[in-house]
């Protein structure tokens, strides 16, 4: 209860001057017009970046106890899992087998 | 005197006591059941005398069945409507909102759920979206028609009823997931000193891994639920493919959904979901196993383990529903592998609840009947699943009565067996009184017997190749001639099994009154619930704060004063 | 009847009920938002064409909005940050400025949202834009009910500051906790519809 001393408001603000940064570093880089796969990687990470800051400090994530963190990361796996397997089995379809035209286009053009 | 009921009413439904909530969702729960129960009646007249009239109901059904014969549009509602009541409001929340609630707060030693006001609010919201979907009955174009599982684009372009069956499923949903966070935070944070993780009644572990897998896979079908619905009011495109045709139009859409990604997202909650019917079940029984075998649980720490495989395993087995979608043969590999993995938790439980019969002074009581019927019950169940858990077995079977029978032996002598065993052995802590054991066994005889008579014969009709959503029960096909006679029969033993529930229902009601008064601990139990007046006090539960000074299932412990030593007992 | 550890922590799991309550909940946000962003991504893998999401939508709006969120999740957490400082006024200077920051995002969204209509472009036109409208949508609406909460804390439940502090503290971290959250989707929300 005693962590909110002025260090810590000062942690705060390092942490908000730290989000600012990365919001102009995501549409800096967003401008550069990579290449998909990389502008897709680049942008998130960044998020991933952000959203940690955001959990860690403002959220106080960093001071919970295993029990917290545990569950989320069975979320995150969950998660995982989810959009994984529902990627794979969709682009695993035999031929002939895809509802949406489109599947059949794309795998054309390959 | 009106006022003075007005009053009580409004008191008992804006209560915050876990055991008043429990109680209404027992009550709104079993409700639900019969209804779920009296739509798949007419299915099964429908079934065996297609084409005529229903007899005494026929009437009532106006428009839905002209001179008495079903409409094959309602049959459509009948069918998608038993499922998702069944399902959604009457099993999950007897077997979680009920028992969780009334239960688990007293065996962790808890005097009320973490969050008494959030409690009252799923209770409500459970209520709410029961009720959109019975209303959904009497709107133009009747309830949804689409199945169970509302497959898209067929429930995207469906009549209104749909956009009913989607909002009550939202309203239920956040009451699964507010009161999934409730069981956990009461577990975890309001144990009682003493009750350390490997002393918590099985039941209250079931519990716990049950709202787990609500809190995770629910938000999926809500997320699908949403896009649903935006698909049929604003109409978006998720789930609709390019150049659909209807009806020999070309649907007008921008198109370029995915059929197939709500069946993702459906089933990502629903196999989840069929181990929320399963485990508080597999709950119930190992208490009342314990308690009438007077020996403590086979393999207590192995079934907890077992526990957590099956739920962190339930969440990767979905697509098992869909091999007949054409997936590759690598991820179908996948599914099938951690289908066949995930039997082995099951099996492991199961084989410790029959291991806890040996060697035990079994008492047999009307719940000890239901939970020793649950287990061979359980079991043909789940052995008749492993087919369609491999693809090669499961693309003739799939969408056949065999998977229905498959899953209603889960289910009903399944799952509904427990939690009828679970009525039995509780009721006495909940009212004083113990229930009529004439009545029960009426009651546990004769549905035992008709519930096999209804859902054996389909695992051959079902072989044979009848698809289970027919209006006509597959009288056009050739290759259902066969086994059509089955139909018959299964119609009487449907009917046969509502009048053997009358003696239930009386008994329920009759022993309030009439029946045995059964003091604090009827059955000599050891958990902690039995450690509180009967019945638990109002505020608080315990007359004293409870302590745990030993594991759950302290049966004829050798050297002690009695074949029972409470958990609460003070005491090395 | 007390409930325990409404306030107090109990030392063996180190969270309050509310704490662990509003974590739970927030684990099943993940997988719906999580569940939503699934959908998106298959839907845009299996297109055969995806509008360049920078054109349709507004890029400086949505930076903007970004930069007010960003904003009013430091303020919530200085705001808690007072509380323990003892400052009630404190609280009230960083609750309003979080309320503000609120209220503007919407503002900025409700604009962004009549530019599209206005241009013809609905829900119904492009999956894309259904997703844009579906996510988004279901983000304001979290923005809308974390206002209700702060609004409340903010004038008449802070009157239990005076009553149960500890209790009322605990009640800002969790309203916080949420709070932050909703900035964290929005996190990600901002680069996978208007950037990538």
């Amino acid at each position: 209860m005693t962590r909110d001393t002025a260090g810590g408001v000062r942690a705060y603000l390092v942490v908000f001057g730290a989000l600012l940064a990365l919001t102009v570093a995501t549409v800096g880089a967003a401008s550069l017009h990579m290449a998909s796969a990389r502008a897709v990687t680049v942008g998130l990470a960044i998020a991933c970046v952000k959203a940690s800051l955001v959990a860690l400090y403002f959220m106080h994530l960093r001071h919970e106890r295993a029990l917290v963190p545990a569950m989320l990361a069975l979320t995150g796996v969950i998660f995982a899992g989810l959009i994984a397997l529902t990627l794979a089995s969709e682009a695993g379809h035999m031929p002939g087998t895809r509802f949406a035209p489109a599947f059949d286009v794309t795998e054309e053009a390959r | 005197m009106i006022l003075r009921a007005l009053v009580s009413v409004v008191r008992v439904a804006t209560s915050t006591d876990h055991k008043v909530i429990g109680l209404l969702y027992g009550f709104t729960s079993l409700t639900f059941l019969l209804i779920g129960f009296l739509l798949v009646l007419l299915i099964r007249w429908q079934h065996a005398f297609a084409g005529q009239p229903l007899p005494l109901v026929g009437g009532l059904l106006g428009e839905n069945a002209p001179g008495g014969i079903m409409l094959p549009e309602f049959y459509n509602q009948l069918g998608a409507m038993h499922g998702t009541i069944m399902v959604f409001l009457g099993v999950v929340p007897l077997a979680v909102g009920a028992f969780g609630n009334y239960v688990l707060p007293l065996q962790v030693g808890a005097p009320d759920m973490a969050f008494p006001r959030l409690n009252l609010l799923s209770y409500w919201l459970y209520l709410a979206g029961g009720l959109v979907m019975l209303v959904s009955f009497f709107m133009p174009g009747g309830a949804a028609s689409s199945g169970w599982t509302s497959y898209a684009p067929l429930a995207v372009i469906a009549q209104d009823g749909q956009t009913y069956w989607l909002a009550g499923m939202l309203l239920v949903i956040l009451s699964s997931l507010l009161g999934a966070m409730n069981f956990i935070t009461t577990t975890v944070q309001l144990r009682a000193p003493g009750l350390t993780w490997l002393r918590l009644p099985f039941f209250v572990w079931a519990q716990l891994i049950t709202a787990f897998l609500l809190l995770l896979a629910f938000p999926a079908l809500q997320a699908a639920a949403i896009l649903q619905g935006m698909d049929r009011l604003v109409e978006t495109s998720f789930f609709m493919p390019s150049g659909l045709v209807v009806g020999g139009q070309i649907v007008e859409r921008a198109g370029g959904g995915s059929a197939l990604l709500w069946q993702h997202l459906f089933w990502f909650l629903a196999h989840p979901e069929v181990y929320v019917l399963v485990l508080p079940a597999l709950g119930i029984i190992a208490e009342i196993i314990a308690n009438n075998t007077r020996k403590p649980l086979w393999g207590y720490r192995l079934m907890v383990y077992s526990l957590f495989v099956l739920g962190f395993l339930s969440f990767i087995v979905w697509a098992h529903h869909m091999f007949l979608t054409g997936m590759g043969t690598t991820i179908s590999a996948f599914f099938q592998a951690t289908t066949m993995i995930i039997s082995i938790p099951s099996v492991v439980i199961l084989s410790a609840l029959i291991l806890s019969l040996h060697g035990g002074s079994i008492r047999f009581n009307t719940p000890m009947l239901f939970a020793l019927a649950f287990l061979p019950m359980f079991g043909i169940g789940g052995l008749t699943g492993l087919p369609l858990g491999l693809a090669t077995t499961d693309i003739p079977l799939h969408d056949t009565n065999y998977v229905i029978a498959h899953f209603h032996y889960l289910v009903a002598p399944g799952t509904i067996f427990a939690l009828f065993a679970g009525i039995y052995y509780w009721y006495p802590k909940i009212t004083g009184r113990l229930m009529h054991e004439g009545l029960g066994l009426v009651h546990f005889f004769g549905s035992l017997v008709c519930m096999n008579l209804i859902f054996m014969p389909m695992f051959a009709q079902g072989l044979a190749g009848v698809n289970r959503r027919l209006w006509d029960a597959g009288a056009i096909y050739t290759h259902a001639q066969e086994t059509l006679y089955l139909n018959v029969p299964m119609a009487w033993a449907a009917i046969a099994l509502a009048v053997f529930q009358i003696p239930f229902i009386v008994n329920l009601f009759a022993s309030l009154r009439l029946g045995r008064p059964a003091g604090d601990n009827p059955w000599e139990a050891t958990t902690l619930e039995w450690a509180t007046p009967t019945p638990p006090l109002a505020h608080g539960n315990f007359a004293r704060p409870p302590r745990a000074y030993r594991p759950p299932y302290e049966y004829s412990v050798p050297g002690a004063p009695a074949d029972y030593t409470p958990q609460g007992e003070e005491g090395a | 009847m007390e409930i325990p550890y409404t306030a107090e922590i109990r030392p063996d799991t180190g969270l309050t009920n509310p704490k662990l309550g509003i974590w739970l909940f927030l684990a099943s946000e993940v997988m719906l938002f999580g569940s939503l962003f699934a959908s998106y991504v298959l839907l845009r893998i299996g297109a055969p064409s995806w509008p360049v999401q920078s054109a349709v939508l507004s890029v400086p709006l949505a930076t903007l909005n970004t930069v007010i969120l960003i904003a009013s999740s430091a303020t919530m957490v200085l705001a808690l940050a007072a509380l323990r400082r003892r400052s009630l006024p404190g609280y009230r200077l960083y609750m309003g400025l979080t309320i503000l920051g609120g209220l503007l995002f919407l503002v900025v969204k409700a604009v962004e949202y009549g530019d599209k209509v206005s241009a013809g472009l609905l829900p119904s036109t492009s999956n894309f834009l259904g997703m844009y409208f579906t996510l988004t949508g279901l983000h304001a609406l979290h923005v809308v009910a974390g206002l209700v909460v702060n609004l409340f804390l903010w004038l008449p439940g802070a009157a239990m500051w005076r009553t149960e502090p500890a209790r009322f503290a605990g009640r800002v971290e969790v309203a916080g906790i949420y709070w932050h959250f909703v900035d964290l989707v929005w996190i990600f929300l901002f680069p996978v519809l208007y950037l990538l």
